[in-house]
């Protein structure tokens, strides 16, 4: 333990100078506007970047990929709160709670929460991993089959719970899902199953494919069967996030935009 | 969509349509899965798995048709938005198709086009200034300056 502290002070002392933080600041800005994109999320944007770290020394160059990967990890909410598409595949779940949000005209504020779950839950989950890591490679050097199985399993079951709607819906979706998943080569006997000559889907479809995909057809058929065009309240900049509106309402604008860029 | 405003329907409701198509993919499944090699439980073949996801999908989607609660019927839907979405889901299986053959630069320019002048209504010269932009600054961001290799049309375009 002492060790791993003294590895992370010195860690920190290299982290937390001026250049390589500013190197941090790009990086999550880049990374933002490449997760916006649809179907690009954080290992294809720090694949599509990584040129662009050759000129850089090792520790520059390790903050700039880990910039870029955290800005499109929330880069991909984005699209997700104001368009219900999932810029990538962890970002679905904002789909739900965040597009409702915009349609009543508070995007973003929707979009400030996004930012500050991404970060609360990225500086746990970092500080967690840098302390539990030993041990939990451990424990995941003993997974094998049965309990790769039994926590998909598990996964599908809780998936079922967790969904507010009808349960059979829930599971038919999971079994076509599921089904999916089984195009391609069989792992087991390395037959081609469902490719019909078609050398792309030899390799199977991504999650990615799937999950941006199937969430723009089903708004476009929720479009196609809707009376009108879906309206979007129109919502005051000075809603963008909840202490900006307040400091609106006490002193004027020029406060909350200096709140909003901070 | 909202469900709760319709009365609810006795005939052919939402769910039911849903759950008769979702057999019909079922069923074509297990026929599909029937030309590989089905196996045994203990030593399953190519085609086992995907028949098994099949049933359990015929399974839930008769439940999803039988145990509806009365959503609303199939003819109240308006369909109101349906050329709309047709419109952009063509744009999306023209951009898909094309894009090899046309080349990047071409494709998203069409269909940017399509969607901005077809679709949205917008003025053509905006609309046309709006998708050349797209097209051939999209293709300068990541072909020219990421270097990600994006099909080429004819002539090099």
């Amino acid at each position: 333990m002492v060790e791993t502290l003294h590895n992370l002070a010195l860690g920190f002392s290299v982290a937390l100078q001026p250049s390589v933080l500013a190197y941090a600041v790009l990086g999550c800005m880049v990374g933002t506007i490449v997760g916006m994109l649809p179907g690009l999320g954080p290992l294809a944007g720090i694949s599509l970047l990584l040129p662009a770290t050759f000129g850089l020394t090792p520790t520059t160059a390790i903050v700039l990929l880990a910039g870029i990967y955290y800005g499109a990890m929330y880069g991909g909410s984005t699209t997700s709160i104001l368009m219900r598409i999932p810029g990538e595949a962890a970002s679905v779940m904002t789909c739900i709670d965040g597009y409702a949000m915009t349609q009543k005209g508070r995007a973003g504020a929707a979009l400030a929460i996004a930012a500050f779950s991404s970060f609360a839950a990225g500086s746990v989950s970092l500080v967690a991993l840098t302390l539990v890591a030993p041990p939990l490679a451990g424990i995941a050097l003993k997974f094998g089959p049965p309990e790769y199985f039994g926590l998909l399993t598990m996964g599908l079951i809780v998936l079922a719970y967790m969904s507010g709607g009808s349960m059979p819906k829930t599971l038919s979706m999971a079994a076509l899902g599921l089904f999916l998943g089984t195009i391609g080569i069989d792992q087991m006997s390395g037959f081609l199953r469902f490719q019909y000559g078609i050398i792309e889907l030899g390799d199977g479809i991504g999650v990615v494919p799937v999950a941006v995909g199937l969430l723009g057809l089903s708004e476009v058929l929720l479009v196609a069967g809707s009376g009108a065009p879906a309206g979007i309240k129109a919502h005051a900049w000075a809603n963008c996030c909840p202490h900006a509106r307040r400091r609106v309402k006490r002193s004027g604008r020029r406060r909350a935009a200096r709140c909003w860029a901070f | 969509m909202p469900q709760s405003s319709q009365p609810p329907s006795h005939g052919l409701t939402r769910n039911r349509v849903a759950g008769l198509a979702l057999v019909a993919i079922a069923v074509g499944i297990i026929w599909e899965s029937s030309k590989l090699p089905l196996g045994s439980l203990g030593n399953p073949g190519a085609g086992f798995v995907p028949l098994v996801i099949a049933v359990a999908l015929a399974v839930f989607a008769l439940l999803t048709a039988f145990l509806d609660k009365g959503t609303p019927a199939w003819r109240s839907i308006a369909w109101a938005e349906a050329p709309r979405a047709a419109g952009i889901l063509a744009a999306g299986a023209f951009a898909a198709l094309a894009m090899e053959r046309l080349g990047y630069r071409i494709t998203i320019f069409a269909s940017a086009a399509f969607l901005l002048l077809v679709l949205e209504r917008k003025p053509p010269l905006p609309a046309l200034s709006a998708a050349l932009l797209l097209s051939a600054g999209t293709y300068y961001l990541f072909a020219t300056l990421l270097r990600v290799p994006l099909p080429l049309g004819p002539w090099g375009v």
